[in-house]
Formats: C-alpha cells, structure tokens, sequence
C-alpha cells in the first residue's frame, strides 16, 4: 500500500458513518469508520487522511476499527483525528499514534463573572494574561526546573504542582487521571528530553495552542450545564490549549527512532516511518509508554502552571470578584496519548491499548472514572473551535463506548495548510475580521497569526453536531471567544 | 556552481514540507539544514555570531538526515539558536560531524515564520537523481 492519492472505498452506515472495508487492501487488518455528515466528508476526501486511516488498520494487533473522527487531517502517520486500539497482549504501540506533542490537551476554568462585568476591562485583562503566560519562542516557562525538580514532574505531574503552590488540590479531583499517569519511568527519558523540559515548564509555545477568555453563548443541557459549573449565559470562563512543549516532543522523536531502527528486527513491514510500532508486551514498548506517561504529567503540571497565571490574572483585574478559588477547573482532557483500557469486542472484554492523537476520551455517565460529582452526567469533553469561532463543551455518551473505544473528536480539525491560510488573508485583515467580532487578540508571532486563521479549520459546530449525533457524546454549551492569547 | 536549487517549500496541511537538493551527500545535507532554517527565520536576518559542533548517527541515510536536523532543533529549543551557515567535516551512511553557525534569536530583529517543533518521519526520503541527491522531509510546527 502507497500514500498515493487513489479513490478509498466508502460504504456508507449511516448518517454519520462510512466505512473502509478491509477488503481495500490485503494488508489491513481491520476496516476503517470514518464519522462524518454529507459536507464533512467532501472535505475529508480533499487530502490524504483517509488513505492513512487504511494505513493504521495495518497495524499489529489492531482490533475493531481504525477511527476517523469528524475533525481528521492528514498526519504524519496517524492522521489527527485518528483512534485505534491495538490488543494488550499481541498488539503493538506507535509513538506516531499519540503524537509528537504527548498529552496536548484542553483544560476549562470557569469563573463568577458575567460579560457585562468584564467588557470594559478586557484589554487590561488581555495584557495581564499575556504578560503572566509565557508563549512564543525565546521566553522561559514560568517555573525553571533543577534536574531532581523535573523528575518529580515527571513522576507526579500536576500533583506536583499542587504541592509547589500551583492551584488547589480539588483541581486534580477534575483532571483526566489526576493529572497523573501511572507508570512514569525517568530512566525511560533521554537526557536530550530533559535538557529540552528544563525552562519550558509553564510556557503556552506557539502553533494551535493558546489560552482564550470565552463567554457561554448558548447552553443545550441545562442540567449537565449546571452539574459542570458551566449554567448561566454569559457567564466566563477560560480555556487554556498546550501541551508537552519540547519535552514531550522529544520523548516521542526518542521513541519513534527507535521503534523505526527496530521495525526489521520485529518482521514488521509498515508504509510509513512514522507508523513505526514497538510490541507492548516488549521492554521497548513498555519503556515508551513509561517515557510517555512523564510526558503527560509534564503536559498536566503545564497546565496546572498555567491555570494558575490565569487565576492570578483574573484576581490582579478583578480582585475579590475573581478570588483563585471562585474560579473552579471544569475539567483538563488529553487529546494525544495512549491508554490501556478494557471493551467489549466481538462479545468479549478484551483489554486495549487505546490510541487517542487529537481525538478525546468521552466516558459516559456511571463510568467509574469520571469524577464523582459529574458521575451522573458524564465525562466533561472540550473541544476548543478556531480562533474566531466557537468553541464547546459535551460530556461523554454510552455510544463511545460501543462505537469508538470511548473517543470523541478533538476539535475543529485544520482543512488549509498553513502557506494557504497565510496567503488567503494578511494579519493585519485577520486581527481587523476578529475585531469586528469582538475578539481581543494578543499574540507574539503575528507572522503564525495568519496560520490559524478560522478560514484554515472546519467549522467546529459541524464537527460536534456529528459526534453529537452519532452519540459518541452530548452537546451541553458553547463558548464564544473573548480575548485570545498565543505565542 | 550548483545546476539546481538548494531546497523548496511544499505545503502540508498542518505542517510544512521541504525537498532538498545536493550534489553530493554533504551538499544535500547542508542545503536540508540551509531550508529548514530558513523557514523558521529569514538567512538574511541572522548574523554568524556563535557555531556548535554537531555530531549525528542513524541507521541509514534518512534517519540520520532527521538525526542531523533534530540536533539543530535542540540547539534552537534550548539556546534559542538560529543557524545559517553549515559544514560538514565527515559524513558516512550512518554518522555524521559538522558545524553549524548563526546566532541567538532574537525578537527585535528576527521575523519568525514558523516554530519548528519536531522533524517528523513521515514521507521521509532521501534518494539519487541525475544531478545528485534529493530529500524530502516533513516538518511539525
């Protein structure tokens, strides 16, 4: 099988689901679900990510279906937007399948504070964010870590945080596990991953990521609405974008070259490098996933950092109406990672390595993972728009579980590259178009500005309508944005 | 006198693609380090102030290519270093040591264009052709 452009078979499910059968090609091991509407598909089909959904069904192991959310592009390997569960005890994990910036995800920080109280200090507030969340390149994170610090990062994550004075220890009740992946090895991180995670802890970056201001726009579920804390419209909240910074993304270029130099000695023959895989049941594969998890829990103690410069931005402007404790996380999702977990396939639980990159865990109501005080409502999942654009919050359905290894999509999923966003408008028109709307912008690097314009993604509503629909998960609001900040 | 280009820009949809071209394998190697620099910060804008040995090692041509760029990758990640000028002293199949010169980034001088994250495997190619050597690599930023 090539990565050359030819005509992928769709059999059409249902609505919102389209399949590509196993018998597209002989090596696949197990068809492909793409879900999609009519319009989404038309676009899905412009570039190349379907013909990489084929590729991952080829992987060892693999079971069920290799996913496609509504929001895929193409990737290198994996496409974004890609899910796949490999069998824990033949299967394998590819470094590519969770992604070169391990645990990028999204937390949600909600406040006490309408609109009307914030619009005439939105550009103070804006300045303040700015100047409290490093981004861009050349800066340090907030916290400089000694070598033992970073080791702790590595094997506590946000706890770590909590403990250094970072935020409340309630915050870490509502993050996706604590904050903390079990199983982190240091001695399964290169020093080149530590020398990179050093100064970056507490740093946005640059790229997709961002921290925005949002108002509630429009609530669909009242009840799980209220249950989040996210209830009343117009009501702010903040979200906050990042990742692993070059820590995680060394940790996955460690283990990617070495999955890569090993292929031949495994028999495996992959179409693409970066789909290079390691055997979970080998030393390697279970030194990745250990080298992962202090990824991830350097990603959540990021983010923790940075929670913590946004409640101290909101108290600077707004002093006791906005006190750090008034302004609860929601909840923090992953959506690069890999996870063991167990579902029912072919009539059997069978135990799973669930590979999410740019797709979101969206456990239903009643699942024992979802944190108690939204047991009876289900996993809170974010799932940020574009920048102009809107942004949502859904909680996980029952049909995740029976559909797509408790996964949901990720966001609004880029359709233009980034020459063609840049040539399609100046910076200058960008911020005017976001202006009008009513959105402040601070950003470092106005040339990146243009890259992620809102014309360069899907249209975030459509993409959730799907998931919604399809009953992976439950629209309960969604977010306009406000301010901006990005690196 | 080179009878082609060094290297050219292609589009991808998240990220940015190179193809790079040489003579020889060390020509080929410069010119990949030359354009993905580029794309980050313009040549013209960055003065020869610092330079750094590098060394690199792989498996065969492609990964070392990748081993090669990744080096200029760290030094940017943790010294905020940007490179213009490259020599390579001794290049087999699978090591590498060169030299890399340029200088710290700096934000009043320096237009940034994209913040190279990672260089990535994917389609990535290093092969003959009639005048040399071409490669292909695609970039996450």
């Amino acid at each position: 099988m090539s990565n050359a452009q030819e005509k992928i078979p769709l059999e059409r499910v249902d609505q919102y689901r389209w399949r590509i059968p196993q018998s597209y090609n002989a090596e696949m091991r197990v068809p492909g679900m793409v879900y999609a509407d009519d319009e989404l598909i038309e676009q899905i089909l412009t570039d190349n990510a379907l013909q990489q959904v084929a590729n991952v069904a080829t992987l060892p192991g693999v079971v069920g279906y290799s996913l496609a959310m509504p929001d895929i592009h193409w990737g290198y390997g994996f496409p974004v937007g890609g899910v796949a569960a490999t069998h824990a005890d033949y299967g394998v994990v590819s470094p590519g399948g969770i992604g070169f910036d391990i645990n990028c995800g999204v937390r949600l920080v909600a406040s006490g504070l309408l609109l009307d109280q914030v619009r005439g200090k939105l550009d103070k507030l804006a300045d303040e964010l700015f100047n409290n969340l490093p981004s861009g390149v050349g800066g340090a994170g907030m916290r400089q870590l000694s070598a033992g610090e970073i080791r702790a990062v590595m094997v506590r994550g946000a706890a770590w945080a909590v403990e250094e004075g970072y935020g409340f220890p309630e915050d870490l009740e509502v993050t996706e596990e604590h904050g903390c992946l079990a199983g982190a090895d240091p001695e399964a991180v290169s020093n080149t991953a530590l020398q990179r995670g050093l100064k970056q802890l507490g740093s946005l970056g640059s790229g997709n990521h961002f921290c925005e201001v949002e108002v509630i726009d429009h609530i669909y579920d009242v009840q799980a609405a209220n249950a989040l804390g996210i209830g009343q419209v117009g009501q702010i909240v903040v979200s906050i974008h990042c990742g692993s910074r070059g820590f995680g993304h060394q940790v996955a270029e460690d283990y990617v070259r070495l999955a890569e130099s090993r292929q031949k000695d495994y028999g495996f023959h992959l179409v693409d490098r970066q789909l290079a895989c390691l055997p979970l049941q080998s030393d390697k594969g279970k030194a990745y996933l250990s080298a992962m998890a202090c990824g991830a829990n350097f990603a959540w103690a990021n983010r923790q950092l940075l929670m913590h410069g946004v409640r101290q931005a909101f108290a600077s402007v707004f002093g006791r109406k906005a006190r750090p404790r008034e302004m609860p996380l929601v909840y923090d999702v992953c959506h690069n990672i890999a996870k063991m977990e167990e579902y029912e396939i072919d009539g059997q639980v069978q135990r799973v390595c669930v590979h999410r990159k740019g797709a979101t865990r969206a456990f239903p109501a009643g699942h024992p993972a979802v944190p108690e005080k939204y047991r009876t409502v289900g996993q809170p999942v974010l799932i940020p728009g574009d920048m102009g654009r809107y942004s949502f919050v859904l909680v996980g359905a029952q049909g995740s579980m029976e559909q797509s290894f408790g996964t949901t999509c990720h966001g609004a999923g880029r359709q233009k590259s980034r020459t063609a966003a840049r040539k399609s408008l100046s910076s200058r028109e960008l911020l005017d178009q976001l202006t009008a709307r009513g959105v402040t912008v601070r950003v470092h690097s106005k040339n990146l500005l243009t890259e992620e314009a809102p014309q360069a993604y899907k249209d975030a509503q459509k993409v959730v309508n799907v998931v919604h629909n399809a009953g992976l998960a439950k629209l309960v609001a969604r977010l306009r944005p406000v301010i901006v900040i990005k690196g | 006198m080179m009878s082609q280009k060094p290297f050219e820009v292609f589009e991808h949809t998240a990220d940015v693609g190179l193809h790079a071209y040489g003579n020889t394998l060390p020509e080929l190697f410069i010119h990949a380090a030359q354009g993905m620099e580029s794309l980050m910060v313009s040549p013209e804008q960055v003065r020869l102030l610092v330079s750094r040995e590098i060394t690199a090692e792989g498996h065969d041509l492609v990964s070392l290519l990748i081993a090669w760029l990744n080096e200029l990758i760290f030094l940017f990640d943790t010294e905020y270093l940007i490179f213009r000028a490259f020599e390579i002293d001794r290049l087999t199949e699978t090591s590498l040591r060169g030299r890399a010169s340029g200088e710290p980034y700096d934000a009043q001088r320096h237009d940034l264009s994209s913040a190279i994250k990672s260089v990535t495997w994917h389609e990535a190619a290093v092969e003959r052709t009639a005048e040399g050597y071409k490669a292909r690599i695609i970039f996450d930023i």
